[in-house]
């Protein structure tokens, strides 16, 4: 309350809000711009206004206009900083197998067809980690392969990445923090710029929402999506004809390979005891022997990745 | 009463009467098969992409809707639901160098508007290798997997898909 002219100008700003709500909202809750034009002369009150019914109507737009393709293009920028820190694990035949498997998967999940199909690729590192980026780019470290001792205990890995996917947890991060920006280079205020420039202003929306993904699969997800993950995964598992089991059997042998206090699983996942409990009912306990013929591809494919 | 209102009010009305109104779907795919059955290894009668506007006629469960795409061709069929989304993708002027200044609100919204940044991105933060190796993933022939691919892995590895109801 700076000034005596803080209440009318509160009182106009309400009055004008109520006008707005009555007769100013478009039918996507958007505001209309002359209305939050007009709000913004009532003071700092009628600023504020202004300023969260935009946030507001931002919010309802960023929903209705950010599409799988723009979801694709932040999975390529995450996956870029990915490979630039990791590097990539370039055996075909080993991609080859993983992206078997993880495609197979997929075809059992809720979703499966995205905007440019499911990417899988190993990646350089002995970390034990997975992740999965919008757009369905997923990632799986050498380090993490280890852990997996046969093709179903592979398939629960990436059902669980894929479990992240078809419930868009990456995604979830972004919508919180960039949909004002993300609104504001859509409006023609940024169109009437040289294209070098629009360029360079979408490429820092980008660049926000690619560093919110990245945030999020570097600290890792909540414990209910984690769980969600782990859940679906489970169901992925069953409905493609895989050993649920083996859910909880890797999970046991990553624990084994988890260095403690190192950046890797042990820092963005719940305690392992915690994922194995919450899903032993609907995973069953003991993991199915080996296939033979699952064996012996699985051990052909992965030999020289799975190696020290 | 504006036009929007009175549609909106005739489409309630129609609810309550049980009319059937036919859901109108867009294609959030790069491609998508559109196939005789709701199986995926069924025959493909053609294919949808991007943008595409389909009317749906029939759904299975979650998982497959049978629809026409609104063109002349009236190409009609199986695609699975996740290809479809009821937001608007307006791809006119798709690729980009017909679009104006003027109406980029109508011409982005859609399109994906963010792939208009990747090139910024990429020049500042030094991804230029890294982001090669984004597209040779995407476009490694060897990496892709078909159907039929699916179903001999499948076969071969003895993992018999449960019937999903």
């Amino acid at each position: 309350m700076k000034n005596a002219r803080t209440p009318f100008a509160f009182a106009a700003a309400f009055a004008g809000c109520v006008a707005l709500i009555i007769g100013g909202c478009n039918s996507d809750g958007t505001a209309d711009n002359s209305i939050l034009k007009g709000l913004e002369g009532f003071g700092d009150a009628g600023k504020g206004l202004a300023s969260g019914l935009r946030v507001h109507g931002a919010f309802h737009k960023s929903q209705e206009q950010f599409s799988s393709l723009d979801e694709y293009h932040v999975g390529r920028a995450a996956a870029a900083q990915i490979i630039q820190q990791y590097g990539l694990y370039t055996d075909d035949a080993a991609n080859r197998y993983v992206n078997l498997v993880g495609k197979t998967l997929a075809e059992f999940s809720m979703m499966p067809e995205v905007y440019s199909g499911y990417h899988f690729h190993i990646l350089n590192s002995d970390e034990v980690n997975a992740f999965a980026a919008p757009g369905a780019f997923i990632f799986i470290t050498r380090g993490l392969l280890r852990a997996a001792e046969t093709e179903d205990e592979l398939a629960a890995i990436l059902a669980h990445e894929i479990g992240h996917i078809q419930n868009q947890h990456a995604l979830a991060a972004i919508k919180k923090s960039r949909n004002e920006a993300f609104v504001g280079v859509l409006a023609t205020e940024g169109a009437k710029t040289a294209t070098g420039e629009y360029g360079a202003q979408v490429g820092d929306v980008l660049g926000g929402m690619t560093s919110d993904v990245l945030a999020t699969l570097k600290n890792g997800y909540s414990r209910e999506q984690e769980s969600q993950a782990d859940n679906d995964g489970v169901g992925i598992l069953r409905r493609t004809g895989y050993d649920p089991a083996a859910m909880v059997s890797v999970l046991s042998k990553m624990e084994k390979r988890l260095k403690p206090g190192s950046k890797d699983f042990s820092s963005t996942h719940p305690k392992t005891a915690d994922r194995i409990a919450s899903i032993k009912s609907a995973a069953g306990g003991t993991a199915q022997p080996a296939s033979p013929p699952r064996q012996a591809r699985f051990d052909a494919a992965l030999r020289a990745a799975r190696a020290q | 009463m504006s036009l929007r209102r009175w549609l909106c009010s005739c489409a309630i009305v129609a609810g309550f009467a049980g009319v059937a109104v036919a859901e109108d779907l867009n294609v959030q795919v790069r491609e998508t098969a559109v196939r005789e059955k709701p199986n995926p290894g069924a025959a493909i009668v053609g294919m949808l992409n991007y943008g595409d506007k389909v009317s749906v006629l029939e759904k299975l469960g979650e998982g497959w809707k049978r629809v026409e795409h609104k063109a002349p061709s009236k190409l009609a069929g199986w695609v699975r639901s996740s290809a479809l989304t009821p937001k608007s993708l307006d791809t006119t002027n798709f690729g980009g160098s017909k679009s104006s200044a003027t109406t980029v609100e109508s011409t982005e919204a859609g399109k994906g508007l963010l792939e208009k940044g990747e090139t910024s991105y990429v020049n500042k933060n030094n991804l230029q290798n890294a982001m090669a190796q984004v597209d040779a993933i995407v476009n490694n022939a060897s990496l892709k997997a078909s159907p039929a691919d699916i179903a001999a892995f499948l076969s071969e590895g003895g993992v018999t898909p449960r019937e999903v109801k």
